[in-house]
């Protein structure tokens, strides 16, 4: 009777933390002897209110959102490093962002920049210098103590490859302008700047590349700091299988630095199981084993009326594009690149490779990016009779060129549209299909190499319009400017771009900079990434607007 | 046998040699594709270094051999823990889940194949070949979709994906049924086809005629003179399949998204993780050549006639 009861006792927990459904409750309490009525009693005591399978357990709680048990996520990828200097995958993002904190960070939902972990934060007005005042009494995980002004001159001197020894840290850049940080007293200090750096206010100090690691940890930890990673946030890093998953646990000793701008953590555990496979997330989803995922473009449709989904399309700031190199004696024609750009049926490509779910694109910035969008960019549709009158201009009536696409489903679908819409012009084009190995490979040799024509590829990018504009520039023909364009204004505009202090300067320039790109007729832009997410309506989702999902805020709905 | 281990020795030291140069053999280069486009070139260097890739390449097969040999199939840049331990990690999943499938392709396939050569001709023989063939054309990952969707969507009585708490064995259990079935569908209707086939040629054998005349029982006639003699080239087969089933199980670890050494292999290579690709294939391949060389040997211990040859 007693082993009955502490059996009873130890589902009725495991209820309470979400690690078991209401099905699996009630079977398992049928197998310990308890009637269904009974059972059913002890259910609604818990306040399990949730009728699908396996969903997380739902509470009220104080302020802010409801609370969650275990929220369950599907990582596509393997973790990388949990490092902020050396990320090398979307999922360490998620991961170390639920894990750090920065001085500012963005308010979730907006590119509005707060203060979290600085009581103070004054930027110069010459950009030269931003002192900053700690919030006292803030904890790092795990007992390595409280967070000082050391902190902060060693988490951004890391990166910078300041420190002894040197770390050759994959985001040195985002540092790049760091002279030093001068620390003033235990909570107080002064980041020195060598140069004024524009993009260090939206793409450096507030995401992972501003976040403070704990000098000790790091010190202490060494090499195995990236399987054990120290922060002050609302979550603390629990376990790491690889290539299975990492648990992170609500950190009990959480300092409230984020209390201005969002309620307690919800969620008691966050699980990110790796399921590379598009169909299996969809399984996994649909059977209750996940409460959020990232799905296939072609699920989209499938969920879009589901009752027991919600879903999110929000466009990244990542880009899909058709390069033309400049330098190939055919394509050095500018009327020869018009009449592409004007064949090119992008909706017909975004329908059928993207199944209509991602947005077009009609220049390099997003409007989700906040600063550099030119709403007036063009949106070349496909006119045949115009692409032919360029074309007649380019005294060209038929001619072969190449395109040169990574070997992947979406990319070969692309490839296959604009193979059909250049062929109603008279260009017959070889569609040159290559493994991502070769296809990534530099300098100079990637995207079907130095005689490359059209190239179909993306780019990533940071929330800062500095990011997507650096692989365009002439010092990075031969390597990433895989149109091999290359003009002076654009450069010198590039440059004052990232020492321009002033928003409403720095969009004239990057506003500038794209109609200078257009008028040059080197690239057909086609898409925004978008990768869309299907999750449980039990569950509050909060995304970045570029559409990161930030499972430190997610709540009970 | 000794001409049988000097020929897998030959093997094993080929297979080593081509995934010591499988590296080379590959365009496109390994460092910056695992380190992405931003990485710093000291950083390049470094992990170049790291991988031994900065050496004249029979300096690299050299090392590859030699770290082989004392257990270090080298380090997992991107976690930094050793190769060796990821494997031993992903490995015994991967080999239970081969192990289960083949004991469920066995115990189901087997007394089908017995009972259609028991019943030639009949319906019982017939609906039997049909289901055989049947099985033995549907692919593993078919089935198991197929699987997923009755039994962990609609009905949802079974798990999805993983393989569930190790230390609680039969939650483990529970997360083995619908991999291992997806696996073994295939192979029950293989093994019952062959079974089928061995019985009818055994119980034809004038040593059976000679049993039942003496007035041994059927079911002894059957199970136990018929079907030790029968069942020979079966054990074979099922060497063979073990590691057929291991590599196969690649696919059922994808769909079920459960952690094993053929998803290891697969998410290695697609993000060009050659440490891990290497050792991976490496273990599969000395498994696979193991296994086999295991079931010669006991092939050669039961067959009575093989004996005498040697």
């Amino acid at each position: 009777m007693a082993q009955a009861r502490n059996s009873i006792d130890e589902l009725l927990q495991s209820l309470s933390r979400g690690s078991l459904s209401r099905r699996e409750f009630l079977q398992r309490a049928a197998l310990l002897g308890v009637s269904v009525s009974a059972a059913g009693s002890l259910l609604s005591a818990c306040g399990s209110g949730s009728s699908s399978s396996a969903s997380p357990s739902v509470s009220a709680t104080a302020a802010g959102g409801k609370s969650l048990g275990t929220l369950n996520v599907r990582s596509t990828l393997e973790v990388g490093f949990l490092d902020p200097a050396n990320w090398s995958s979307p999922v360490d993002v998620y991961t170390l962002d639920a894990i750090h904190e920065g001085l500012v960070s963005y308010k979730p939902g907006t590119w509005q920049v707060v203060n979290t972990l600085a009581e103070t934060f004054e930027p110069s007005a010459d950009g030269l210098s931003y002192h900053f005042v700690l919030k006292p009494g803030i904890q790092f995980h795990r007992g390595f103590g409280e967070v000082t002004a050391d902190d902060v001159k060693f988490s951004f001197e890391r990166i910078a490859g300041l420190t002894k020894p040197k770390l050759a840290a994959a985001y040195q850049a985002d540092w790049g302008a760091l002279k030093e940080v001068k620390v003033a007293s235990k909570y107080e200090g002064t980041i020195i700047m060598k140069t004024p750096f524009a993009p260090l206010m939206r793409s450096t100090l507030p995401v992972l590349s501003g976040k403070i690691l704990s000098k000790k940890a790091v010190t202490q930890l060494g090499s195995g700091y990236v399987r054990n990673p120290v922060g002050t946030g609302p979550y603390e890093f629990t376990q790491w299988i690889p290539k299975q998953k990492v648990v992170l646990t609500r950190f009990a000793g959480y300092s409230k630095a984020n209390s201005a701008y969002a309620p307690p953590a919800a969620a008691a555990q966050i699980v990110f199981q790796e399921i590379t496979d598009d169909g299996a997330a969809q399984t996994a989803l649909e059977a209750g084993d996940l409460d959020f995922a990232q799905i296939s473009t072609a699920y989209v449709k499938l969920l879009a009326n589901s009752p027991k989904f919600n879903l999110s399309r929000m466009p990244s700031l990542n880009y899909e594009w058709v390069a033309m190199n400049v330098r190939d004696p055919f394509l050095s024609n500018i009327n020869v690149r018009k009449a592409i750009r004007q064949a090119i049926d992008v909706p017909g490509i975004l329908e059928a490779a993207y199944n209509g779910v991602w947005p077009r694109a009609n220049a390099i910035i997003p409007q989700a990016m906040g600063l550099g969008y030119w709403p007036q960019a063009p949106a070349y549709n496909r006119d045949v009779a115009k692409a032919q009158a360029y074309m007649q201009a380019a005294g060209v009536s038929k001619a072969k060129v190449s395109l040169t696409i990574v070997d992947a489903a979406a990319d070969r679908t692309a490839a296959q549209v604009i193979q059909q819409n250049l062929a109603d012009i008279g260009l017959t084009v070889t569609i040159n299909i290559q493994d991502a190995a070769s296809f990534w490979a530099i300098p100079g040799n990637g995207g079907g190499g130095a005689k490359r024509q059209l190239v179909y590829n993306y780019y990533v990018t940071e929330p800062d319009p500095y990011w997507s504009m650096e692989w365009w520039v002439t010092s990075q023909m031969n390597l990433w400017n895989w149109s091999e364009w290359s003009n002076k204004q654009f450069d010198s505009l590039f440059e004052q771009g990232a020492a321009t202090l002033d928003t409403a300067k720095r969009q004239q320039i990057y506003q500038q900079m794209q109609q200078i790109w257009d008028a040059d007729a080197n690239m057909v832009w086609i898409a925004f990434i978008t990768n869309p997410y299907a999750y449980k309506k039990s569950v509050a989702a909060v995304f970045r607007p570029d559409g990161d999902p930030m499972f430190w805020r997610f709540t009970g709905a | 046998m000794l001409r049988r281990l000097v020929m897998t020795f030959f093997v094993v030291v080929l297979i080593m040699t081509f995934l010591a140069l499988l590296i080379h053999l590959v365009p496109g280069d390994p460092v910056r594709l695992l380190l992405g486009a931003k990485a710093p070139e000291q950083l390049i260097l470094q992990v170049r270094h790291q991988m031994y890739l900065d050496r004249p390449v029979p300096t690299q097969v050299y090392y590859f051999f030699w770290n082989a040999l004392h257990g270090n199939l080298g380090v997992d840049f991107a976690s930094q823990r050793s190769v060796t331990s990821l494997i031993w990690a992903a490995l015994p999943h991967t080999i239970i889940l081969a192990a289960t499938s083949l004991l469920l392709a066995a115990v189901v396939g087997i007394p089908l194949g017995v009972y259609a050569a028991t019943h030639p001709g009949g319906w019982i023989d017939r609906v039997a070949t049909v289901v055989s063939v049947s099985l033995i054309t549907m692919p593993a990952y078919v089935v198991g979709l197929l699987l997923l969707l009755v039994f962990a969507v609609h009905f949802a009585v079974l798990p999805a994906t993983g393989f569930g708490n190790v230390d609680n064995p039969a939650d483990y259990l529970k997360h083995l049924i619908l991999p291992a079935i997806a696996l073994s569908v295939a192979w029950m209707g293989y093994l019952a086809r062959l079974v089928r086939t061995s019985m009818l040629e055994v119980l034809n054998e004038r040593y059976i005629y000679a049993a039942r005349a003496q007035g041994i029982r059927d079911r002894a006639v059957v199970y136990k003179y018929a079907l030790r003699n029968a069942v020979i080239p079966t054990i074979a087969i099922l060497a063979v399949g073990l590691g057929q089933l291991m590599g196969g199980a690649i696919f059922i670890e994808v769909i079920f998204a459960r952690p094993g050494l053929g998803m290891l292999i697969y998410n290695s290579i697609e993000t060009r993780n050659y440490p891990l690709v290497r050792g991976g294939v490496l273990v599969v391949a000395l498994l696979f050549v193991a296994v086999n060389l295991a079931s010669d040997f006991v092939y050669h211990w039961i067959d009575p006639r093989i004996r005498v040859v040697s």
